[in-house]
């Protein structure tokens, strides 16, 4: 899966207005990444990449890109 | 051949505090040292540090049985902990032991809430568990710290429980066509939950309904955030039970006093255990008494008592032993056990 | 020799809150989202006087009613509960003494929440087949709305209070087609009540003694905490392999079970688990709803709630899966024969002295 869809993927999942998160984006400015945007976040990755990430690795990402990082192996 | 449970090693941790019968008598100014023993026949019980738990002692307890070789971590199945002293409200002890003593995922673990019957009615439950295919090896831990739940100036109580674990191996064996285990007879009567109880700090009584001005004095002894005891009634109820719990258990099993070579009744206090001796007419060498330097140590008593007499030598491999436990609940249990 | 499952009984308490007070406390917003994450629209909450072991004897007093028992018809009484009456002693005395069982009575309490009801059932059939009795009550109960503080919004929306009661007994047919379990301690911070027995009993022990890295996402340590994504993750990770080892166990497919009963944790999660488990909604029931998480009631309370009606037509083929706090598992596969679940009902007692 391409990088740009995955994003397009979280700010489905986040409820995020299309076009709206880049790479860069921090997380903690992101309105509904609070704790419910967080398992909505796991449930994607799950969903797409049958991947259960790890809630600490996932309270060390900052940024959009942190989040890719997580599951670069299924990115192409 | 049917594989049934069989006890294969028991092993016991007590905390290093010591409480005194000269530490008692200084404490309380009517008695002195000597007379404590007269009453209770207990010289120190052992009591546990400020932070040291139930759990630390059945780890302490379980790691002896791993460390005799007899079974390792890995292969135990099954894991249930008897203790009314757990760390938490929830989650229970014995998943904190499970992950402590490293045992596998596939461990089924359970805490059981049981007092003074929780060693006979443990290992019916986990006999029960073994013989009906959820495992094969088990391991029953018992451990209470009772001694955090007393006023220290409960004249009642302070003088007679210690803390104290104990851990059992079990596993199913069939190298002899015989039942290791059983049988066993129960019984319960809520009647006399009032006897023996913490009224409050649970959901009958939660601090705020046992206190609604905030301004109780939680110093006093008559505080219902302390463990209470009725002694009289507690004595009373077990001279009723025991002898007639014990006829059910010969009934059940076409035994006679004659044919056990054991008696291991839980040890509440010396004294009570004499009358009920004497009343039962069970031969002083048939009877175990194992309390003087431990106290009572609710469901640990039995198990201690059984692993001291297997290391004397009193009780060994093949003997028959009557097993009675009874006391807060009301609950009790009584069964044999082949060693 | 088998174990039959007679009866399945369901109380909760009369009074309820929902999304308005909600609204009141947390602002509309706030609350619209927590009810979307949640699925909790209603939660039934017990009165300061009522305790799960009050639910506990209402749901088998129904049973007494519904199906005919007397109390000398049963030789044992399991109450699994992490809000028991007291410390000690155990609440399956007390109940054993108000339901007025024989002396001879089998009582015990078992400590689990989430997986009570799967590990129950095992418990249960054990003494059965074993040969120790015939017939027995299976009680599960919880007011977890007791132990949640009211400004934490991951749990206090979230739990309400319950309690299911079983009947098993003994027979030459069996009921119960398969088990599995599972327990893995290295959860335990994940969810828990640190204050209020002896690792902590009260809050100048817990700043004193308990290490710091254990419990610094934890904001009211007298009431339950719990971290929504390490419970997430841990279904993801385990509650598909029990199903799955629970089919291979008992020889048995997806198709051939009607319905999943699953702990009712969070919707959120229960849509997401059934949707990995690849399990057809219409066989996944939920009672989140209009009861909240109950805590170890949750399966058989749900299928009280929901498949009473269409059980009182046909038997069903269901398995109950019960995961959680602990961290501990379990699941069940289960027939239940015609009338075995009885409608859920309402506990309208009020006890201002328990015992």
């Amino acid at each position: 899966m391409k990088r740009e869809e995955v994003i397009t993927e979280i700010e489905t999942a986040l409820n995020a207005e299309p076009n709206s998160l880049t790479v860069l984006r921090k997380l903690k400015e992101i309105e509904t990444y609070d704790s419910v945007g967080q398992l909505s976040v796991i449930a994607l990755f799950d969903a797409l990449f049958d991947t259960v990430i790890e809630p600490k690795d996932l309270a060390e990402c900052k940024t959009i890109s942190d989040l890719l990082n997580l599951v670069k192996d299924n990115l192409s | 051949m049917n594989r049934k449970a069989r006890i294969r090693k028991i092993s016991t941790f007590l905390p290093e505090q010591r409480l005194t019968n000269d530490e008692l008598a200084n404490r309380f100014e009517k008695w002195t040292s000597e007379n404590i023993f007269q009453k209770t026949g207990i010289k120190e019980r052992r009591f546990s540090k400020e932070t040291e738990t139930a759990s630390d002692l059945a780890v302490e307890a379980a790691q002896k049985i791993f460390d005799s070789g007899i079974v390792k971590p890995s292969d135990i199945d099954i894991l249930v902990m008897c203790t009314q002293s757990p760390d938490y409200i929830l989650p229970s002890t014995s998943c904190l032991v499970q992950n402590r003593l490293g045992l596998p995922t596939t461990t089924l673990t359970f805490d059981i809430t049981l007092g003074c019957s929780g060693y006979v009615y443990g290992l019916s439950i986990v006999k029960s568990l073994l013989e009906n295919g959820n495992g094969s090896k088990a391991l029953f831990l018992t451990g209470d710290t009772y001694t955090k739940y007393f006023h220290s100036m409960d004249e009642r109580v302070v003088p007679l429980f210690g803390d104290g674990a104990t851990a059992t191996y079990i596993e199913l064996d069939d190298s002899k066509d015989i039942d290791w285990m059983g049988p066993f007879v129960y019984g319960t009567d809520g009647k006399g939950a009032c006897n023996l109880r913490i009224e409050a700090g649970a959901c009958r009584m939660p601090g705020y309904l046992a206190d609604p001005s905030g301004k109780s004095d939680p110093k006093k002894s008559d505080a219902p955030e302390y463990l209470h005891m009725n002694g009289p009634e507690i004595f009373t109820f077990s001279l009723r039970t025991v002898p007639e719990t014990l006829k059910r258990l010969f009934e059940k099993s076409s035994c006679t006093i004659d044919d056990i070579d054991m008696f291991v009744f839980h040890q509440a206090n010396e004294y009570m255990l004499e009358v009920l001796r004497k009343k039962l007419n069970i031969p002083k060498e048939k009877f175990l008494i194992e309390m003087t330097d431990v106290g009572n140590t609710v469901s640990s008593t039995i198990p201690i008592a059984m692993e001291r007499a297997i290391a004397k030598s009193t009780i060994h491999e093949g003997m028959k032993i009557g097993i009675v436990g009874f006391g807060v609940g009301y609950s009790w249990a009584a069964g044999l056990l082949v060693l | 020799m088998g174990v039959l499952i007679k009866a399945i009984s369901a109380v909760v308490p009369e009074n309820h809150k929902d999304v308005v007070e909600l609204s009141a406390k947390f602002g509309e917003t706030e609350a619209k989202r927590t009810i979307k994450n949640t699925g909790v629209k209603k939660r039934h909450i017990s009165d300061p006087h009522t305790t799960a072991l009050d639910l506990g004897e209402e749901a088998c007093l129904r049973i007494f009613k519904e199906k005919g028992y007397s109390p000398d018809d049963f030789q044992g009484l399991i109450f699994i509960s992490q809000t028991p009456d007291y410390k000690l002693p155990a609440s399956a005395c007390i109940l054993q003494d108000r339901l007025g069982l024989s002396k001879n009575t089998i009582a015990f309490d078992v400590n689990l929440g989430c997986s009570a009801f799967p590990y129950g059932l095992a418990i249960a059939s054990s003494f059965i087949n074993s040969g120790l009795l015939e017939r027995i009550f299976l009680v599960v109960g919880d007011t977890l709305s007791k132990i949640s503080h009211p400004d934490d919004r991951s749990t206090y929306p979230l739990f309400g209070d319950g309690a299911i009661a079983v009947v098993l007994e003994k027979s030459t047919q069996n009921d119960i087609l398969g088990y599995d379990f599972g327990t893995d301690g290295s959860g335990w911070r994940n969810l828990v009540l640190p204050i209020g027995q002896l690792r902590n009993p009260d809050l100048e022990v817990y700043k004193n003694f308990s290490s710091k890295k254990d419990f610094e996402k934890i904001k009211h340590p007298e009431s339950i905490f719990m971290d929504g994504n390490e419970i997430f993750t841990f279904t993801l990770k385990e509650v598909p392999g029990i199903i799955r080892r629970i089919l291979e166990n008992s020889d048995k497919d997806k198709d051939s079970v009607d319905y999943f009963l699953f702990h009712q944790a969070n919707l959120f999660i229960l849509n997401h688990l059934i949707r990995k488990a690849k399990l057809p909604i219409d066989k996944c029931p939920v009672s989140i709803d209009d009861y909240g998480n109950t805590s170890g009631a949750s399966p058989a309370l749900t299928a009280c709630a929901r498949l009473a009606e269409i059980n009182s037509e046909k038997v069903l083929t269901t398995m109950f899966v019960g995961f959680g706090v602990g961290y501990s598992w379990g699941g069940t596969l289960a027939s239940l024969q015609k009338n075995t679940l009885l409608p859920i009902s309402i506990y309208r007692g009020g006890k201002t002295n328990g015992h």
